[in-house]
């Protein structure tokens, strides 16, 4: 499946809408994907077919991954090849089967890669050929969003394929936020920039969309994100090497940008709207110089919208992230029943089920969750008993029941003061703690039964299940569906 | 005349005296059509009669746009932008 293919799927499933009047990339289309995201649920994604100055040349994609907010993961379904409305469980299922048989990719020749269609070298690669979309009033510049950075640790040869934003700075200039931790483009960077030496980078458009659901997964060290797109797709990914370095691409990519970062280089990056809702200001940044643009006739740009509550971010996070806490949680033994995220605090509030084995549980849950990758981007979350289902379309408002009526100030706040990692995007902390990306607390809100509670101490919740009988709710169903 | 590029408040006052006194200096401005930088040997004055070939320049401030009177011409695009910013 590559990008075109996907669309082509949305379109069948009516969950795309091809836009021919001219509309231009400075702020008019993505206003429109920012109205849907906040109007229509983000459901329908949109192709902009007539993008002024670059009609026939080039398309935007909005909402790409966009699914509904009680259905985060509905999108992750399409793009696993599962049923759209395959439930929660079903996609967890898949992911966690799948996740246990990564795929090296296979490396094609240049001839079969549809990426190679239009090669521009030096000075002739322009990045304004591109129609780069001017999200926010407030950014510092036009921004690749979905897009894939590639880079190789020089020490290990480990490749990195991630998810990070880069601003257009000029035709052949980009830079892009780091942020520390981060494997390509903060650790990796690093290295060479000791070094004194370039670092070769690959900025990849398009390709396999599953390749943006498993660059966003919180993966372990080590393992390169290429192979568990190929795990998840259940065929390995086709790669073809770059023009100007030895990294592989892939092959059905929509646009392939290559170069070097240079170290001890830096050029202001930002301000930018972001996922958390909040604009995250200026920085000075590594600059990325292009030497190099392949790229398919008429290609796609996908875009993401940051922090309009809920949107493409957020869908991808909340399908792909929860599931690898839940595994490994699992592989360490904790009695958990499911991990989701709470839609609206958009990257933040980890809900976590899970049975209570003994005493003091929840401390050592909280601790493992502090310690996890998953924390670097959210430091609150929120535990639940395990008859608290959190995998249907209701569970943020069964959580916030919980949160309402299970929190006891004695003993459900579980606070961690360590200064701990956090994001330069972080909100809550201040801009000398944001630059050193340290600064922020730990916080568990344990909404779960005491274990010292007794047989009969807990009360049960008002349900429609425990309410009515089966077939009592089955007829009801029937004749409120013709009222 | 519409604003054509813009420029950061700390880069006018870096270069204020040169400014002042009529000279070329080398900056980064935005091209506001293509919303990206581009590096550039040129004037800048509070007034279009100082310049014989002057466009309308924004000043911002971070976020904030302030409406300051100044113009510029450009006399020629450089390939040493990040030279530039960070000089």
């Amino acid at each position: 499946m590559d990008y075109r293919d996907y669309i082509d799927i949305l379109k069948k499933e009516d969950l795309l809408i091809e836009i021919d009047e001219e509309v231009s990339w400075n702020l008019e289309a993505m206003c429109i994907t920012s109205m849907n995201h906040r109007v229509e649920n983000g459901q329908t994604s949109h192709i902009f077919n007539n993008v002024k100055g670059y009609k026939g040349k080039a398309r935007l994609f909005g909402a790409a991954f966009a699914s509904p907010k009680k259905r985060c993961w509905e999108r992750a379904n399409i793009i696993f090849g599962l049923p759209r409305d395959a439930p929660w469980h079903t996609f967890r299922h898949e992911f966690l089967e799948r996740f246990k048989h990564p795929l090296k990719p296979i490396v094609v020749e240049a001839g079969d890669a549809p990426c190679k269609e239009h090669v521009v070298m030096g000075k002739d690669a322009n990045l304004f050929d591109f129609p780069w979309p001017f999200l926010h009033q407030s950014d510092g510049g036009r921004y690749g969003t979905f897009q894939t950075h590639i880079i190789e640790d020089p020490d290990t040869g480990w490749v990195n394929w991630g998810n990070y934003r880069m601003m257009i700075v000029s035709k052949n200039r980009m830079t892009g936020l780091v942020v520390p931790l981060q494997h390509g483009p903060g650790i990796f960077y690093n290295k060479y920039e000791a070094r004194n030496t370039p670092a070769p980078f690959c900025y990849v458009v398009g390709g396999d969309p599953i390749i943006n659901f498993a660059a966003g997964t919180t993966l372990p060290s080590g393992v390169c994100e290429a192979d568990y797109a190929g795990g998840f797709r259940q065929e390995p990914l086709k790669v073809v090497r770059a023009e100007t370095n030895n990294l592989y691409v892939p092959a059905d990519a929509e646009i392939v940008i290559e170069g070097v970062m240079m170290p001890h280089e830096r050029l202001d990056e930002g301000p930018q709207g972001e996922y958390t809702g909040y604009v995250h200001g200026r920085a000075p940044m590594p600059v990325y110089h292009v030497h190099c643009i392949t790229y398919r006739k008429n290609p796609i740009i996908p875009y993401a919208i940051g922090g309009c509550t809920y949107g493409d971010e957020q869908s991808l996070s909340h399908a792909m992230s929860p599931v690898e806490v839940y595994r490994n949680l699992r592989e360490f033994g904790f009695p958990v029943k499911d991990v989701r995220f709470l839609t609206e605090c958009l990257w933040d509030g980890l809900i976590i089920s899970t049975e209570i084995p003994y005493e003091g549980y929840v401390y050592d849950l909280a601790a493992f969750i502090e310690s996890h990758k998953i924390a670097l981007w959210g430091n609150q979350r929120i535990i639940v008993d395990a008859d608290v289902d959190i995998s249907d379309e209701d569970t943020m408002e069964r959580v916030y029941q919980e949160m309402g009526t299970r929190i006891d100030p004695k003993r459900s706040i579980i606070r961690t003061d360590n200064d701990v990692f956090a994001t330069p995007l972080t909100p809550l902390l201040n801009a000398e703690a944001r630059k050193k990306g340290i600064g922020q607390a730990d916080l568990t809100w344990n909404c779960t039964t005491p274990f010292s509670w007794k047989k009969g101490d807990k009360i049960s919740p008002v349900e429609m299940k425990n309410l009515f009988a089966e077939n009592v709710r089955e007829k009801a169903q029937k004749m409120y569906s013709n009222l | 005349m519409s604003e054509r590029y813009e420029i950061f408040e700390g880069w006018i006052e870096k270069f204020q005296d040169q400014i002042n006194s009529g000279q070329e200096v080398t900056v980064t401005v935005k091209d506001l059509e293509n919303v990206g930088k581009v590096a550039v040997r040129a004037k800048i004055s509070k007034t279009a009669d100082d310049l014989e070939k002057a466009v309308p320049l924004r000043v911002v401030s971070d976020m904030s746009v302030r409406r300051e009177p100044m113009f510029i011409q450009i006399f020629e695009e450089l390939d040493e932008l990040a030279a530039i910013e960070t000089s």
